[in-house]
């Protein structure tokens, strides 16, 4: 009649000891490995000629020549084109990207790109945008929201962001960059972008137009800050950012209010007492500048680091008196 | 003989147990035929030796820096030099000088992104003047190289002054390892453009990077390695503190006639450039780049990779400390 082995306290310990050594030995092989396979490998990055899968769609304008094959790149690859910036667009919903250059045919020298970048929805292609818009941006007679900027011009369509890039401000390439830019909008697929304006999240007048921004993730620095909007307005002759960001439920925007004033108090802010008439408004000193953080609904809404509290305060009395007007406060803009 | 807690085995259990022993043995062989390589990674070279860069400074001439306000690159460079003492305290006859520009981005000089030819020109010049020999230039670019070094108009400048342009080619990288790295391991490193090298110039642009925070004279040696390098900006400031580890340069030029304050390190509009005129010519790449975070509105301590680089002795964040020379270098600039 057989019977049971039952192992020893000492045999199981010995076995469980034996397993992690395994497991160890494991592990170093894979990272050991891993580390010579990247060594090996070139970056992805396409060079000229190679297939660019759809590549941009054929809008040359008289008076243009192609001056270099298309590229095309994909999340794997960006960074062969665009290096460290590629994770600004990586960690914003990116895609892909279609790009080639272009010369005028009778200057060869007067050439551009154009970065045709696939962003997935609107939202993350205005999120690029706007975090990316020039301080000195020409408005543009242009649909849509776009602008130039020197040398270059910026527009979006649909869940597409396109940047044209020249290598002059001389005014025939400008213009060459306004028909090329104008021919691609023409046919890059997308209905208009739902592009939020500054009235849908931060109401009243003083905001600086164009300054509308969307940060697809760790806005000021705080990782729960993603899709937060901002928006620069003056108030008593004060430069200020406001910002706004939209839960998907009470509940959510309740924890992120507590969870961004930990965050602050954990750099060293220091919580102030409100207001009378603002008893639920937030506000911290945070090295001498206040940050005033206000719940309304499923939203989140407040002023980043206002050097002049009582503007600051004003502001935000504006705000909360416009939301309470807007039709639904709760899930934000359109 | 069977241990106390147990009964001897029966037969049937021991034919039970080598069974499941056999069985155990067998899958662990063939996970290892399935998962096993016959080839190793090509590496495009056999077995490959590794190789280590030479130190190319001049012990006496450590910690130097000037500072150049001007406007014209060519002129504040000749003024930043002749400022430590000219351009033959650094270069002898009979010199073989490497020139690692930045050329990482197939834009235009007006962009910023990378090493303006002016500087170019000049330097190869100013080498060639002190009695070199040969003077090369070289990157190994973010894009394609041939449009680089052609768009970017290093490549003209290069040959139109009379140095050799050396771009990176598969068989020109060898595995380097930086002591105690955790990234530089057996990494290629674009080795061809050092052999028979004396001297080492390193000359960059001021620029923003939206990993590293900036990309300066020390962030200018990541277009020195090969392979996948772009994983390692998930820890660049790890990286650049390797970087400063492993290249110790004749010295730098840092260009900050204009400074890429936002949107780097590729730019795109110009007005993604503010004039700062000044450019910084030093021996001391933690020095020079200290002072350019300045030019971006930043404090040193803003850029972790500057205190990294520091501890492994490449130099210091209290630029300072040096007593650099400042000087006005033409009246286009502010000074």
């Amino acid at each position: 009649m057989s019977s049971v082995h039952i192992p020893g306290r000492r045999e199981t310990a010995a076995s469980f000891t034996l397993l992690a050594i395994l497991a160890l030995i494991a592990a170093g092989i894979w990272i050991v490995h891993r580390q010579a396979v990247l060594a090996a490998e070139p970056e992805r990055s396409p060079g000229p000629g190679e297939p660019a899968g759809s590549g941009l769609p054929s809008v040359l304008p008289d008076g243009l020549v192609v001056l270099s094959p298309p590229e095309a790149f994909d999340s794997s690859s960006l960074s062969g084109k665009i290096d460290g910036k590629a994770d600004y667009y990586l960690t914003s919903g990116f895609v892909a990207l279609h790009c080639q250059r272009f010369a005028q045919k009778d200057s060869p020298d007067a050439w551009f790109e154009v970065y045709l970048y696939k962003m997935g929805e609107p939202k993350n292609a205005f999120a690029v945008f706007s975090g990316q818009r020039r301080e000195s941006a020409e408005t543009l007679d242009f649909p849509g929201q776009a602008y130039r900027s020197g040398n270059a011009l910026f527009f979006l369509r649909g869940s597409y962001y396109v940047e044209l890039i020249a290598c002059s401000e001389e005014p025939s390439l400008r213009a060459a960059l306004l028909r090329y830019a104008t021919g691609l909008r023409s046919v890059l697929e997308g209905d208009e972008p739902e592009s939020p304006t500054e009235e849908d999240f931060f109401p009243g007048a003083g905001a600086v137009k164009g300054s509308l921004t969307l940060s697809a993730s760790d806005a000021f620095g705080f990782d729960g800050f993603d899709g937060l909007w901002t928006l620069s307005i003056h108030q008593d002759n004060q430069p200020l950012l406001a910002f706004a960001k939209p839960c998907a439920s009470v509940e959510e925007a309740v924890a992120l209010a507590e969870t961004y004033g930990r965050h602050l108090l954990s750099i060293g802010a220091k919580r102030l007492p409100p207001p009378e008439d603002l008893p639920d408004l937030e506000m911290y000193d945070v090295f001498g500048q206040r940050e005033l953080v206000v719940r309304t609904g499923a939203r989140l809404s407040g002023i980043h680091e206002a050097d002049e509290e009582a503007a600051a305060l004003a502001l935000i009395r504006r705000m909360l008196d416009s939301i309470q007007h807007t039709e639904d406060p709760a899930h934000g803009p359109r | 003989m069977a241990p106390a807690d147990q009964e001897p085995w029966s037969r049937r259990v021991f034919l039970a147990r080598a069974v499941k022993a056999g069985a155990t043995l067998a899958a662990a062989s063939a996970a290892a035929a399935w998962w096993h390589e016959r080839q190793a990674p090509d590496r495009g070279e056999e077995e490959e030796e590794t190789v280590t860069l030479p130190d190319f400074s001049i012990p006496a001439l450590r910690g130097l820096m000037a500072i150049v306000e001007g406007s014209d690159r060519a002129v504040c460079v000749r003024r930043g030099i002749e400022a430590l003492g000219g351009i033959n305290r650094f270069i002898q006859p009979g010199d073989r000088v490497l020139l690692k520009v930045n050329a990482a981005f197939a834009s235009a000089p007006g962009i910023g992104a990378t090493t303006h030819p002016a500087l170019v020109t000049c330097l190869v010049r100013l080498c060639y003047d002190a009695g070199a020999t040969v003077v090369r230039v070289t990157d190994n670019p973010i894009n394609d190289p041939d449009s680089c070094f052609r768009l970017t108009g290093i490549g003209q400048a290069a040959e139109e002054s009379g140095a050799r342009l050396v771009l990176p080619r598969p068989g020109a990288f060898r595995p380097t390892t930086v002591p105690g790295g955790r990234f530089l391991r057996n990494w290629p490193l674009l080795h061809e453009p050092f052999s028979g090298i004396t001297k080492l110039i390193g000359v960059a642009p001021v620029k923003d990077h939206f990993r590293s925070g900036a990309s300066m004279t020390l962030k200018n040696w990541y277009g020195l390695l090969g392979g996948r390098r772009n994983l390692f900006h998930q820890d660049v400031h790890g990286l650049i503190r390797e970087l400063a580890q492993m290249v110790r340069p004749t010295f730098v030029v840092l260009d900050g006639i204009q400074s890429m304050r936002t949107n780097g390190p590729t730019g795109g509009s110009f007005d993604d450039l503010r004039p700062t005129h000044t450019l910084i010519v030093s021996t001391d790449g933690v020095a020079a780049d200290a002072f350019g975070a300045t030019l971006l509105g930043r404090r040193a301590a803003d850029l972790p990779y500057l205190g990294l680089a520091a501890a492994t002795g490449a130099g210091t964040v209290d630029y300072e400390s040096l007593r650099p020379r400042r000087l006005a270098a033409d009246t286009g600039g502010r000074a």
